[in-house]
């Protein structure tokens, strides 16, 4: 939805494309003043969404809020229809008006508005933060990079991809309405952390790998997948089903409500090696083709 | 507590609008990319809309900070009390820009505890509970009388910063999910981290020299590739459900003690008496090296996976 800012957009355009762009540089900015007014960006009409329409490389100057905006849960902060943009946050944020609260969490009021929503591939997205949107706070195409972010209080998922191919580094994602973060294959995940988000922490549908992350007291599975998803030093625990779906090398999965690792929906054969699995509810593994190794059960070596 | 005002402020404010000249002027001396600048001389006339006159300079909203200055409250009374930036916000960003915050304390070589001025309630950073979110990065943090950054919110995150030198404990982080890295932390008169809410973590750091202990951490946490020692037990220590991988840990006694369910893998702990590692029930290892000062090397209830190596006794 494009909010109607249009008469301020006739008289302060070509002053605040000069200052918003910063034009002639190579990083373009974006800030609130020029988001409501003239708009930031060559082919940026004004009002939200702020839309990046070229690839290249832009910065936050200023958080980006649509709080006080009719209906902000409906509201879109960025929208970049352009393949391969670096989105630097700069250390700012973009917030929206939606909360979340409870365990599992539930988060109001939810709607169609994005943090950010890429249409193109190669979107990557740095060092800041995105709260309060009525629907995912990151919604990326193919090759999605997200690093450095914190993510929390969104409608639905803190990081949403339907498309192939993304890495997630260094990032928090809390207290989201949906899954933490979900994409959909061959996702790379290192050193994030997953907490208490309504669904799953992470959900990669096919073929993702999850390295040094922790994920807990997530509403569903601490990590998930539905083919194939790997492991390594992670942490799962206090999920309110299982911690892991999906192999796990190095890992801890305790007091998970059902099983400390399982497989992933739709295939049989996972590996433990290495792990400790203890206090889950259902036992430390759901039984099936698991191949163990070094691994402990509830204080015993199994 | 505010502090009070230096002379150099009165003098501001007894000609009334001229403080308004300070007031802001960081900025305008500040980086061109929005961040908004925090520096020295702005602090006794308030650097930003919502920052009272002296110290903590207040952070109260939502943004990117960056210091163009070192911050220093050696000159004020009772130094040791007096907090350099305090924030009240969400989703707040301070980078420290490469500059340093500097206190009063300074803590003797080679005699962990002996910190003077003592008993100071001074932090470098304090975030309270509305500051969710935030960051500290890239800069130095030295001498004050309690923390370096003691962070009271939810998803704290503190990235390459050196701090020595705290009258108490350098980092607190008491509310969940705080993640920290690249941290050289030395000889505060408390220990040395502290993460007291579920999911923290500490990653690439080295921590050593701290009187009252290493790393401490809540529940399901994780250490990676940590070197932290303490001339008292308990190095290393975390709670329930957590993971230690690449871990160097030396102290006198429970090099690392980790809590129930908990696994501490490919890791080194030594020190001058046993055990060098000490287990809740249901923990487990593998990959260790523990050694230096005998047997028994280790304590509690842990199971040992094996691939390990216990001091005089080759592989256990």
């Amino acid at each position: 939805m494009r909010l109607s800012l249009r008469l301020p957009r006739l008289i302060a355009c070509a002053s605040l494309l000069a200052t918003c762009a910063a034009a002639g540089a190579a990083v373009l900015e974006i800030n609130q003043t020029c988001a409501v007014t003239g708009g930031c960006l060559p082919g940026d009409t004004g009002g939200f969404p702020v839309t990046i329409s070229q690839p290249g490389e832009y910065r936050l100057t200023s958080n980006l809020s649509v709080k006080n905006l009719p209906t902000p849960e409906n509201v879109t902060a960025i929208q970049v229809d352009a393949a391969d943009v670096d989105l630097d946050f700069n250390g700012f944020g973009l917030f929206g008006a939606t909360t979340c609260s409870g365990f599992p969490t539930t988060c109001l009021p939810v709607g169609s508005g994005y943090g950010v929503l890429a249409t193109k591939p190669g979107t990557a997205v740095h060092d800041g933060s995105v709260a309060g949107f009525g629907a995912a706070g990151l919604a990326l195409d193919d090759g999605l990079r997200v690093e450095r972010m914190r993510l929390w209080n969104n409608g639905r998922e803190g990081l949403r991809s339907y498309s192939s191919g993304g890495i997630l580094t260094d990032s928090m994602v809390f207290a989201n309405g949906g899954d933490g973060a979900h994409t959909y294959r061959y996702t790379v995940v290192t050193g994030s952390t997953f907490v208490a988000n309504n669904a799953n922490g992470f959900y990669g549908d096919q073929y993702s790998a999850v390295e040094e992350s922790i994920s807990w007291g997530n509403g569903r599975r601490g990590y998930q997948s539905d083919v194939s998803l790997s492991a390594h030093f992670s942490v799962a625990n206090g999920n309110r089903t299982s911690g892991i779906g999906g192999a796990a090398y190095g890992c801890v999965a305790a007091n998970n409500v059902l099983y400390g690792v399982t497989t992933a929906v739709f295939t049989y054969d996972t590996v433990i090696l290495q792990s400790v699995l203890t206090g889950n509810s259902a036992g430390p593994w759901l039984s099936g083709n698991v191949s163990l190794g070094q691994n402990a059960c509830n204080g015993s070596a199994c | 507590m505010r502090a009070h005002r230096t002379p150099r402020a009165l003098v501001a404010l007894t000609l009334g609008g001229l403080s308004l000249a300070f007031a802001g002027a960081a900025a305008a001396r500040g980086p061109r990319d929005g961040r908004v600048a925090v520096d020295q001389i702005c602090a006794p006339f308030g650097c930003f809309p919502g920052d009272a006159p002296g110290w903590p300079i207040e952070i109260t909203q939502p943004g990117a900070y960056v210091l163009t200055s070192n911050l220093d409250v050696r000159a004020e009374p009772t130094p040791e009390n007096v907090t350099a930036v305090q924030v009240a916000a969400p989703g707040v960003d301070l980078d420290l820009g490469g500059f340093a915050l500097h206190g009063p304390v300074i803590c003797a070589t080679g005699a962990p505890g002996s910190c003077t001025p003592s008993g100071g309630t001074g932090d470098g950073v304090r975030g309270t509970s509305a500051a969710l979110a935030l960051r500290v990065h890239d800069g130095s943090i030295t001498g004050f009388g309690r923390n370096g950054v003691y962070a009271e919110g939810d998803l704290a995150t503190i990235e390459r910063v050196r701090l020595g030198q705290m009258g108490s404990t350098a980092v607190v982080a008491i509310g969940a999910v705080a993640r920290l890295s690249g941290l050289l932390v030395l000889r505060s008169g408390g220990a040395g981290v502290y993460t007291g809410g579920v999911g923290g973590s500490l990653f690439d750091s080295s921590v050593a020299e701290d009187a009252l202990g290493g790393v401490s951490t809540g529940d399901a946490a994780q250490l990676q590739t940590v070197v932290v020692e303490t001339g008292i037990a308990g190095a290393a220590y975390t709670g329930l459900g957590s993971r230690l991988t690449h871990v160097e840990a030396w102290g006198d006694g429970k090099a690392i003690w980790v809590g129930a369910g908990s696994s501490v893998l490919h890791s080194r702990a030594e020190g001058s008496s046993t055990p060098y590692l000490f287990c809740g029930q249901q923990a487990a290892y593998s990959g260790l090296i523990l050694t230096y000062g005998g047997q028994p090397v280790v304590g509690g209830s842990g199971l040992s996976l094996g691939q390990n190596a216990c001091y005089a006794g080759g592989a256990c």
